[in-house]
Parts: C-alpha cells; structure tokens; sequence
C-alpha cells in the first residue's frame, strides 16, 4: 500500500492499512455499524457456538419469522381441511376409518363434514372422542395433532409478540422525542449560562477566577450535549423531524459562536486556560469536525447540511483559539 | 516497499475503532471516486496528493490513520 508508506516517510507514527478497502466494506454494509449507533443485539459467544447456525430449528424459525400470522393461520386451516378430507377418503374406500357411536361414518356430504369435524377436533387437542378414529387413521391423527398444535401455538405466539414488537416500537419513539426535546432545552440552558459567564467576564480587566470556573462547566455540559448531537446525527435506525433538527443545529450553532466569543474574551484578559478546558475543547473540537453535510453518513435535506457546515467551520475556529 | 511492514487492521476492529471515534478514515483513491461512494467520516486525500497535503488534512502526526482504497485487488 504505497500511501501508507508515504505517510510513514511524512512522519506519521500510526498509519494502518484496511485492505478489504470500499468493496469489503459496502458488501457488508448491512451488518456495518455506523460510528455511534446502538450495537447490534447479538448473542453470547457461548450460547452461539451451542446453537450452531445451520440447524433444522434455527432454519424453521427463520421460515416462520418470515410468514405473517395471517399466512400461518391458512397453512393451520389447510392442514385441518386437508386431513379431513383425507380422512373422508380413507373412510369411503376402505369402508371404515372413522367411527361414530359404532358406526363407520357415511360416504356422503355428512360423512365428510363429520371428518372435517374430526379433524378439526384432532388438530385443537380437542379430542372429544365422539368420533374416533380405527387402523391407520389412526397414525393420521397423531400427526394430525402434533403438527396442528404446533402451527397454532405458532400463530398465536407470533400473533402476541407482533403486538409487543409494536408496543417497544412506540415506547422507542416517546423516548426518542423526550430525548429531542430535552437536548434542544439543555442546549438553551448552556447558551443562557454562556451569556451570563460572558457578562461576568466584560466587566473586568483580568478574568475573575469565578468566571473561568463557569467556563470550564459549561464547557463540560457542553461536549455532552454535542455527543448527543453528533450521536444524532450518527445514528442510523432513527431520524428526528426535519424541523426539530434544523432547530437543534441552529441553536447549536449559536451556542458554538457565542461560546468562542466568551473563550476569546478570557484568553484575551491572559489567563491560561485550565487542563479541564483544553481536553473539552478538543472533544468538542473533533466531535464538531465531524457535523458536516458531507461527512454524517445520512443524506439530509440541503437547509440542515448548511447548518452542518457551519457547525464545522466554527469547531475549526475553536481549535485556532 | 515491503508488503510485510505495513500493519492492516480488519473490518471488525475498525468498526469498532469508528465507533470509539478514536481514528481517522483516509480515503486514498480519487475525488470522483470519493463522490460516488466512501466510508461514512473518511476524509478524501489521493494518493498523488498525499506527499503534498497531508500535513493539512492531517494535522497530527500521532493520531490513528486508517488508510484503505477500493479492495483487495
């Protein structure tokens, strides 16, 4: 890889290279996690390598996460159809297969709704027994029975759990909007905080120590909100609306501006800006590099990117401070 | 150059190097190439710029670069 050397030559301590480069990359990209997105659910290393991939239970889960519960209720009606009208024909060719009260059910309409009947009965776990089954109808309705029970258990599990996947669903979106609203509030609180640290420090000719105090929190508070915007912005599975978004930036923005106002204002009284407040400002500095229109890994509306851009521009004019 | 001395990083560990945030992406091939497509936070820098740009693009010198093009052709 001659860039990786090239870069070794420039001075560069700890260049990697990653071979599998854009082709590897994108033919995985749906198993890819973004930056900071919420990692995949995945199983204990243990428990996976107890339950091998390939197996017949694994792949006749699969097969019935794919059906929905409607096409798994037909398959469960077109067994217990099915195995009656089965049952009907044993009954008529063979004379008797099933039996009522002694008596071989008939050949005609009434003996196949009496095998359906039967049927369905055998495939419920019923089993009345008014209508019971002789010879090899008999291994029939074993069958019948197992398979039937466990394609309804099926349909009824499935039909419970599409409901709760809907109910976390729902409880994912109040929080995510909770969420939206209390970075947005935050956000304000830290611009309200700025301004005030800001008046503190015009007053005087050196900076009173209470103000660089103030500074160094909200710097604090600071990077958190942005970590939670840049997370944002990150995350793949959910998008906030486009207005609440452009809202949250806008502020963001003008917090970034004002705030580079208030360091600007302490540097220039001389005061040497805390450890504390160097190290935030470096992670402010990266995680505002990296809001841009171009580099968040979603495509947004053309109004957010220049927001975006403009949140990097400032992160940039931080760093020169 | 020496393939050897080049050190490689895999897929699984740089998804989770991205997720720390702690690396920077170097996309080495075109800026045509970069517009199609590239690895979400790369940053564009070919290979024939980099002897002169990466002093700008990458401002410090000790920081993790992970370095890729198109694949393992």
């Amino acid at each position: 890889m001659q860039a990786v050397g090239l870069l070794r030559q420039l001075g560069y301590t700890n260049v990697r290279h990653y071979p599998g480069g854009l082709t590897e990359w994108f033919a995985t990209e749906a198993t890819n996690a973004g930056p900071l997105d919420v990692p995949q659910p995945r199983l204990p290393t243990r428990v996976a390598q107890a339950f091998p991939r390939v197996n017949l239970s694994t792949r006749f889960i699969d097969a019935l996460s794919e059906r929905s519960v409607g096409a798994l209720f037909r398959w469960w009606v077109g067994i217990v159809v099915g195995c009656g009208v089965a049952f009907w024909l044993l009954s008529s060719f063979t004379g008797a297969m099933l039996m009522s009260q002694g008596q071989p059910i008939g050949a005609g309409v009434s003996g196949l709704v009496s095998a359906v009947y039967f049927s369905a009965v055998t495939a419920t776990s019923v089993g009345y027994g008014d209508i019971v089954p002789i010879g090899p109808a008999r291994l029939l309705a074993i069958a019948e029975a197992a398979t039937g029970l466990i394609l309804f258990g099926c349909v009824v599990s499935k039909f419970v759990s599409q409901r709760q996947e809907q109910l976390i669903g729902e409880i994912h979106h109040i929080a995510f909007e909770e969420r939206l609203g209390r970075l947005r509030s935050n956000l304000h609180l830290i611009r309200t905080e700025v301004q005030a640290a800001a008046q503190l420090c015009a007053g005087h000719d050196v900076a009173p120590p209470e103000a660089i105090a103030r500074v160094e929190s909200v710097a604090m508070i600071f990077v958190g909100e942005l970590h939670a915007v840049h997370d944002l912005l990150y995350r793949p599975q959910q998008a906030p609306g486009e207005t609440m978004l452009e809202g949250i930036l806008a502020l963001l923005a003008s917090v970034f501006r004002e705030f580079s106002e208030l360091l600007a204002c302490v540097q220039r009284q001389g005061t040497e800006a805390a450890p504390l407040l160097r190290a935030n400002l470096a992670t402010m500095a990266r995680l505002a590099g990296e809001i841009c229109g171009d580099c968040v890994p979603r495509q947004f509306a053309p109004g957010l990117r220049v927001w975006m851009d403009q949140i990097q521009r400032l992160a940039g004019e931080l760093t020169q401070i | 150059m020496n393939q050897l001395e080049v050190d490689t990083i895999h897929r699984d560990e740089l998804i989770g190097l991205r997720r720390s945030g702690r690396v920077t992406l170097v996309d080495v091939l075109s800026p045509e190439s970069y517009a199609t497509r590239h690895i979400p936070g790369a940053i564009n820098l070919p290979v024939a710029d980099v002897t002169r740009r990466a002093h700008e693009v990458l401002p410090d010198r000790h920081a993790p670069i992970v370095v890729y093009c198109g694949g393992p052709t």
